[in-house]
């Protein structure tokens, strides 16, 4: 038995996020893909060419908006004229969820448009909460919320991430998009059982999985999105899908970007860990 | 209202200035220090270390990738200023930019909208300073044409079906993608050889005239003649077309029956170009 999201949103399958350079590759082939995620800031303040084709594709497929610049952590005032512009992108292209991240991207009316990382302890916590509650208020419907690669442990953290986001997620009411090249990002960062993290996630709450590249500097690894898959990040997939059942799964790829039959072969090795996992069945 | 975060707060305003510094996390952590701000947080007080890295190591990654990100996307807007200027003097002035101009907006496209003035008014040492600055204004009114509003074009058959007596008291509404620039430096050959990878010198300064504009979701950049240029102006800024062409006649190299007689053409042309959007009789 699979463990439902709260929600009941459904697993969509498989999807890829959708990259300018392959806008004439979609309208021309219309290639057999389950969905698509789009980054939602990459669709706001333009009426150009992202749109219509965007339009065009919203028709055909399901649409997932993942943001970068909610900030849903920062100290700064709420930002009701970027929710506005999101929930009206949203209602155009008929979202089957949004979503962003834990994190914060800048303070004091600056924006570092990078997603830093928040210190773990009760104080964020209430605050992050309380942010949300009114997010999600104001959009109508549950925000979907990763875990952010991070590259720093804070001195006054003192729940485990993961801890962390359980109970923000149950707290706040919101949704978990669990991605699990940043588990392993973060947990090769900080010298932590990516497994044990796993086994710390409600999986009731997760609605999402993002698999994507990065990159070892050897003491450290960085998120960058520009290369395949690595078979111990399969794992963690294998084990996420053992423990939760079929999620909505998509490949992130945003630099040296490959043709589209490649990006989407890569995603399409998913298909093999969800029909051969055996999943845990509910005790 | 969310519960406040005072921490947080404190903790979030002392690594952006840290990882924002133009001279690196270190720079900035050692200015606190020797401005002994009792105040400010400190790196061992803030950041752990982890068992490869140090707390300034950790940090810095986040610094180095400010600086990286946002250079990134500049140097994408703004190909050819990059090219006349080399990748290492391009750098360290977009450096100088986002250190003065700093993103206050969510979205990354309105980064760079004062690029072109810095580069023109706030900058020193940067060769062949105006053509750059040119340059900069025809690349950045491209940016800004590709995220204009869309509106519906207006078809051929509408402007033919305008009765001949009444022609020239017509005005009309401009496609918002689409702008007209007055420069000082012949720029639109330049980018095209840079576009085209063909070398061509640094042009001496002249007097040109440029449309830029997105039709069918690209965007265009084509030169335009004195005449033509002063006629779309006036249209654009709401005149009829009979004031407009009376403007016209009063420059001193332009033939005005020359001009009238190519009317007929550069309508059909604007028109499949998708310059306007709407017509008032």
């Amino acid at each position: 038995m699979h463990i439902k999201n709260c929600w009941d949103f459904p697993d969509l399958g498989l999807g890829v996020g959708l990259r300018t350079v392959h806008f004439n590759h979609i309208l021309e082939n219309w290639p057999e893909v389950d969905w698509f995620e789009i980054m939602s800031e990459n669709f706001m303040d333009t009426e150009g060419r992202p749109l219509y084709v965007l339009d065009q594709i919203a028709e055909r497929y399901p649409i997932v908006m993942h943001g970068v610049s909610l900030s849903i952590g920062c100290t700064d005032p709420i930002d009701f004229d970027y929710l506005a512009k999101l929930k009206a992108l949203a209602e155009r292209v008929n979202a089957v969820w949004l979503g962003d991240h834990v994190c914060w991207t800048g303070v004091a009316g600056r924006n570092g448009h990078d997603l830093y990382p928040l210190p773990y302890n009760e104080e964020t916590l209430a605050f992050l909460v309380d942010r949300i509650r009114i997010v999600q208020d104001f959009m109508e419907q549950p925000l979907i919320l990763e875990n952010p690669s991070t590259y720093l442990t804070f001195a006054s953290s003192t729940l485990a991430e993961e801890e962390f986001l359980a109970r923000m997620a149950e707290d706040a009411d919101c949704g978990l998009l669990l991605d699990v090249n940043n588990v392993f990002v973060t947990c090769r960062n900080h010298g932590l059982d990516p497994h044990a993290y796993l086994a710390g996630i409600p999986y009731n709450r997760v609605v999402q999985i993002h698999l994507a590249g990065h990159t070892d500097k050897g003491t450290h690894c960085i998120d960058t999105h520009d290369c395949h898959v690595i078979d111990p990040v399969w794992e963690l997939y294998a084990d996420v899908h053992q423990r939760a059942g079929g999620r909505a799964t998509l490949l992130e790829w945003d630099d040296h970007i490959p043709p589209f039959e490649e990006l989407h072969a890569e995603v399409m090795k998913a298909a093999q860990f969800r029909q051969t996992t055996k999943v845990r069945h509910a005790s | 209202m969310p519960r406040e975060a005072p921490q947080l707060d404190r903790i979030e305003r002392w690594m952006y200035t840290v990882v924002t510094h133009p001279d690196g996390a270190e720079a900035k952590i050692n200015a606190n220090l020797s401005q002994n701000d009792e105040q400010a947080l400190t790196l061992e007080q803030t950041v752990l270390p982890s068992d490869e890295l140090t707390s300034l190591d950790r940090i810095s990654i986040y610094a180095n990738m400010y600086f990286w990100r946002l250079n990134e996307v500049i140097s994408n807007e703004y190909p050819t200023v990059s090219h006349v200027l080399g990748e290492k003097l391009f750098n360290e002035v977009v450096k100088n930019y986002v250190t003065h101009h700093p993103s206050t907006y969510y979205n990354l496209n309105r980064l760079s909208i004062k690029f072109p003035q810095y580069l023109l008014t706030e900058t020193n040492d940067i060769p062949h300073q105006e053509f750059v600055a040119a340059v900069a204004t025809v690349e950045r009114a491209m940016e800004d044409m590709f995220d204009e509003r869309h509106v519906e074009r207006i078809p051929m058959e509408t402007l033919q079906s305008i009765p001949d007596e009444k022609w020239a008291d017509i005005r009309l509404q401009f496609n918002p993608a689409l702008c007209l620039l007055e420069l000082d430096y012949p720029v639109n050959a330049y980018m095209t050889a840079v576009r085209e990878d063909r070398h061509m010198d640094i042009p001496q300064p002249e007097k040109t005239f440029v449309v830029v504009y997105r039709c069918n979701y690209k965007i265009w950049r084509n030169d335009l003649d004195q005449g033509r240029y002063l006629l779309l102006s006036r249209l654009k800024d709401g005149e009829t077309l009979g004031a407009a062409l009376e403007a016209c006649a009063s420059l001193p190299d332009v033939d005005i029956d020359k001009l009238t007689a190519n009317l007929g053409e550069w309508f059909k042309e604007w028109t499949a170009e998708e310059f306007f959007c709407g017509i008032i009789t």
